[in-house]
């Protein structure tokens, strides 16, 4: 059977259009989707004559249902276009969707056997730097494999698969390819791709050594059997740095790692003496004078300053200032300015700022190589802002353990203000009176659990008189009703969790004034099914106080100026949780609440604040095809809640 | 949804949308977040009727002058030239009260006057001389304020830029009522609250108490408010009556007035006794302590827990 030609497609459409014969209208735009779709590259052009066409007959219905088709099949399209699919990519990427990457690199793979002149080298990398930017290493690993056996075979192809073979630790793997790889450089006088292999060569001895050392120990005695084979590996890792630097001192990063090695290299015992390759010292004082000149030339930020340079047309970029950082910890009295460069780094107000990769990088090399005391006041500070910075840029959820020391944590972050602020990597400052209230927050929230004490969800305090001032309990505890109820069809449910009964439950608070005690559910004042308000509210047991109480708020935030919502929950049955990044709101339609924050099984029946830390809404579920609200067509990764203000109105017309 | 009218003071200022953005991170800091809690707001400005072009940084929330920004062209008072009798006894009167034309200690322009360095024989009421920021500083702030004050009372002609020229006092009540009738128009009947600080709040109370159609608003607060001075109420038109002053047309519920007692522009800051109700005293002034070393700042004046309370009440969140 011939393969019909879309320009007669659109053109047999054109004409039902103008006849207005909604059956002819209907089949062609089947067949013209159906086309569009299972064609190998699909032009745009086609789309968007076919639905000028449907909007020129009128015919609203069509036109969205060919839209939707035609979005929905693009985004699951198996034979994705190079610029749709990096798009696709790169938003799943940044919106953590890790599912998704999956599926997506899955599609890569066999379209890259399939067809494999449809992509560059160019787009190759791009697509494998995406992957390097949030850690998607085995994807990565298993993406480049694929590009080089189809001989998207270049050189900077096969230093990002070493890259990401060292980062999985398949680092001898790693060694073979790179060391091929420089040579091949050096043969074709690549000198870029054959200074990055040196490095990852560096990288690759430094990591054997770092690896070997931890496992094994080195006496300081010198004893250690392995002890030989040690200093020849750390001189290898040196020497493949000093190379790339002494060849040209422009490479400050390999000759920031150099000093690093040659720093360990002291304080381990081994001497290099007339042998070292360079003067790390004198390297590290370069370095730092060269990035300050830099910075004071162009006006910018110097140690110690607060202040953004987003104006400048020449800043200094995140490796610049991750080098700095790492050169000023080689003198103990130029710790505070490795603190400054560091708050830089890891500040979202500066053009330097970076991503998982970067932060996971130099972290690794900070508590690995440096050996960094966490104890420190200004090297523990510094290990705090990688720390914040690698979980805000790799998804968000920031663990707070329970107890006064996170208020004693939070005062000394903030009277160190502008590395605070570096640290919650919020759109503005949070002040100190914010930070403490969300803690306050924290005490109203308890932790779900069998009498055995197997975690079943969230729930939180709520004074009693916001559903009734009949009631003779000052507290009452809210939930969701897949996680508390009485009624058979949650306690029986065939999909989802199921909902215990208040008597097979207890209640505890992992801290405030509430801590220590297993509280046992009593009655149930109020209860709506998981698809409904999938709300519970019950009594308690036992002497309960709380103060200040849970504000609730009235209204819902505004959608359209970017508002934050602010989850506390007890995640996958660990300990109690904050979500305060990529915590988007999305929308809301009053009544269910879409937002980003970071959840998982166990966050059930959490409270979802609003940046005042007043109460919203009930965390209930979450997904990576929630239905968009407000009649909007569509699925995006989303998790909901229920408007608080709906379930007390609820609640307090069923208790009269 | 409720809503807020925000009218700025005296000075020049960034662009309206900053400046907007500024004060509503300013009140979020205060532990007040109105897009949180569900509260649209908007911004009256009127810089421009004033100023060439807006201000270039926001200033004031990082500066070490906090927001004391000045321009040269501020010092200029040749518009006190060739006015009339009432214009120019009440510009003599407020110019005396600000200390304007007091010298500096020993010619020192940028001279910073601390507790260690006290200066004796103040001539001001305002306490210009003991205000801790440059001497050039504050002089200018208070010609600001003087030219400010005495353009709109007076509705004098002036022209921001080449080919633009208002009468200032009739041009900004028209910004003042549009922007309050269309914010009326989309707050689908919640809660409107005005806030002023130091020159808004007199424009404020102008339109409201003075302007027929103006929309009435739910609440009034004002922040650093110079309508206890004399100068300001006698030349209100028509003239300011004591007993009936306060706006019980326009302002559906109550006014509250915030003052610093340091603030330089907030002189007579207490207006209970000055804007009564059927001779019936109805605004709750209140005390605070802003830090820092320009106690008009707007920016200590939002952070206030005692203001984030007052506005939530009123706005009834």
């Amino acid at each position: 059977m011939p393969v019909p030609d879309i320009d007669d497609i659109l053109e047999d459409l054109a004409k039902a259009a103008t006849q207005y014969d909604a059956d002819k209208i209907e089949a062609l735009s089947r067949n013209l989707v159906d086309e569009l779709t299972t064609r190998t590259r699909t032009d745009p052009e086609h789309s968007a004559r076919a639905l000028k066409l449907l909007a020129e007959a009128n015919d609203p219905d069509r036109i969205r249902d060919v839209s939707r088709d035609l979005a929905n099949n693009i985004r699951t399209d198996p034979t994705p276009r190079p610029d749709s699919f990096r798009n696709q990519l790169e938003q799943a990427v940044n919106e953590f969707n890790g599912q998704r990457v999956k599926e997506l690199c899955e599609r890569l793979k066999h379209r890259l056997r399939a067809e494999p002149d449809l992509y560059d080298e160019a787009m190759a990398k791009v697509l494998l730097n995406l992957l390097r930017r949030k850690r998607y290493f085995d994807e990565m690993i298993a993406i480049a494999d694929v590009m080089l056996q189809v001989k998207i075979d270049t050189p900077s192809i096969r230093r990002l698969y070493a890259q990401a073979l060292l980062d999985r630790g398949y680092t001898a793997m790693a060694l073979f390819l790179l060391k091929d790889l420089k040579a091949s450089c050096k043969r074709s006088r690549n000198q870029k791709e054959h200074d990055e292999a040196a490095g990852l060569i560096g990288r690759a001895y430094k990591q054997i050594y770092v690896d070997t050392e931890n496992e094994t120990g080195v006496p300081r005695n010198g004893r250690a059997k392995n002890r030989k084979f040690l200093k020849e590996t750390l001189n290898k890792a040196i020497e493949a740095y000093a190379e790339v630097y002494n060849g040209n001192p422009d490479n400050s990063w390999h000759g920031v790692n150099a000093v690093a090695l040659l720093a360990r290299a002291s304080r381990d015992g081994y001497r290099f003496g007339d042998n070292a390759p360079l003067d790390y010292r004198k390297v590290a004082s370069s370095v730092v004078r060269k990035f300050e000149r830099k910075s004071s030339k162009e006006g910018d930020w110097k140690p110690g300053e607060s202040g953004s340079n987003k104006a400048n047309k020449n800043p200094l970029n995140m490796w610049d200032c991750a080098s700095a950082a790492e050169a000023c910890l080689v003198d103990r009295r130029r710790h505070d300015d490795a603190l400054d460069w560091t708050a830089r780094y890891t500040s979202e107000r500066y053009q330097c700022s970076a991503d998982a990769f970067e932060y996971a990088s130099t972290l690794r090399q900070f508590e690995e190589v440096w050996q960094l005391d966490p104890t420190d006041r200004y090297t523990g500070k510094i290990l705090e802002l990688l720390r914040a910075a690698l979980g805000r840029t790799e998804g968000g959820q920031v663990d707070i353990k329970p107890g006064n020391s996170q208020r004693e944590l939070a005062t000394a972050l903030v009277d160190d203000k502008k590395h605070f602020e570096a640290i919650l990597g919020a759109d503005r400052y949070k002040t100190l009176t914010w930070y403490l209230k969300g803690l306050d927050r924290a005490t109203a929230v308890a932790r779900i659990e069998t009498k055995t004490g197997t975690a079943l969800g969230t729930g939180f305090l709520l004074q009693a008189s916001e559903l009734s001032a009949g009631l003779r309990e000052d507290w009452v505890l809210v939930t969701n009703a897949h996680v508390i109820s009485d009624e058979e069809s949650e306690l029986t449910a065939g999909v989802g969790p199921r909902a215990q009964r208040p008597e097979d439950v207890e209640i505890v608070f992992h801290t405030g004034p509430n801590k220590g005690t297993r509280f046992r559910a009593k009655d149930i004042l109020y209860t709506s099914g998981r698809h409904d308000y999938d709300c519970t509210i019950v009594t308690m047991t036992g002497s309960l106080t709380l103060d200040p109480p849970v504000d609730v708020s009235k209204h819902l935030p505004l959608v359209s100026s970017k508002q934050r919502v602010y989850v506390i929950g007890y995640p996958l049955a660990g300990g109690l949780a904050f979500s305060i990044d990529d915590n988007l709101l999305l929308d809301h339609d009053q009544l269910h609440i879409h937002y980003r924050a970071p959840t998982e099984r166990g966050s059930s029946g959490s409270p979802v604040f609003n940046a005042n830390w007043d109460l919203i809404a009930v965390h209930h579920r979450g997904g990576e095809e929630m239905q968009k609200l407000n009649n909007l067509s569509g699925t995006y990764p989303a998790n909901e809640g229920i408007a608080i203000q709906k379930i007390l109105s609820a609640a307090r017309q069923a208790l009269t | 949804m409720p809503h807020v009218t925000f009218i700025h003071g005296i000075a020049n200022k960034p662009p309206a949308a900053v400046l907007l953005k500024s004060w509503q991170g300013a009140l979020a800091d205060g532990g007040l977040s109105l897009a949180a809690s569900g509260v649209t707001s908007s911004m009256v400005y009127w810089a421009d009727v004033m100023y060439p072009e807006p201000k270039v940084h926001a200033g004031g929330h990082e500066s070490v002058a906090e927001n004391t920004e000045t321009d040269p062209s501020d010092e200029n008072l040749e518009w006190t030239e060739g006015l009339s009798q009432r214009e120019a006894e009440m510009v003599e009167s407020l110019r005396q009260r600000l200390g304007v034309d007091v010298p500096p200690p020993k010619g020192d322009d940028t001279f910073i006057a601390s507790p260690e360095r006290p200066i004796e024989g103040a001539q001001s009421e305002n306490g210009f001389e003991a205000l801790p920021i440059p001497w050039f500083i504050k002089r200018r702030l208070m010609k600001v304020f003087l030219r400010d004050v005495h353009h709109y009372l007076f509705n004098h002609e002036h022209s921001p830029r080449a080919g633009e020229t208002y009468k200032v006092r009739d041009h900004i009540r028209n910004l003042f009522v549009q922007a309050l009738t269309d914010d009326a128009a989309q707050n689908a009947g919640g809660k409107l609250v005005v806030v002023g600080h130091s020159m808004g709040t007199v424009i404020g109370f102008d339109c409201l108490k003075y302007v027929a159609d103006c929309p009435s608003v739910d609440a009034l607060l004002t922040l650093g408010s110079p309508l206890g001075l004399s100068e300001v109420q006698d030349n209100f038109d028509p003239p300011h009556r004591r007993a009936s002053a306060f706006p019980d047309n326009a302002i559906r519920n109550d006014w509250s007035n915030f003052f610093d007692r340091l603030d330089p522009v907030a002189l007579d800051a207490q207006l209970a006794n000055d804007y009564l109700n059927g001779g019936n005293s109805v605004i709750t002034d209140v005390r605070v302590k802003n830090g820092g070393v320009w106690r008009h700042n707007i920016v200590s004046y939002l952070r206030q827990p005692n203001f984030a309370k007052t506005l939530k009440h009123a706005l009834e969140i």
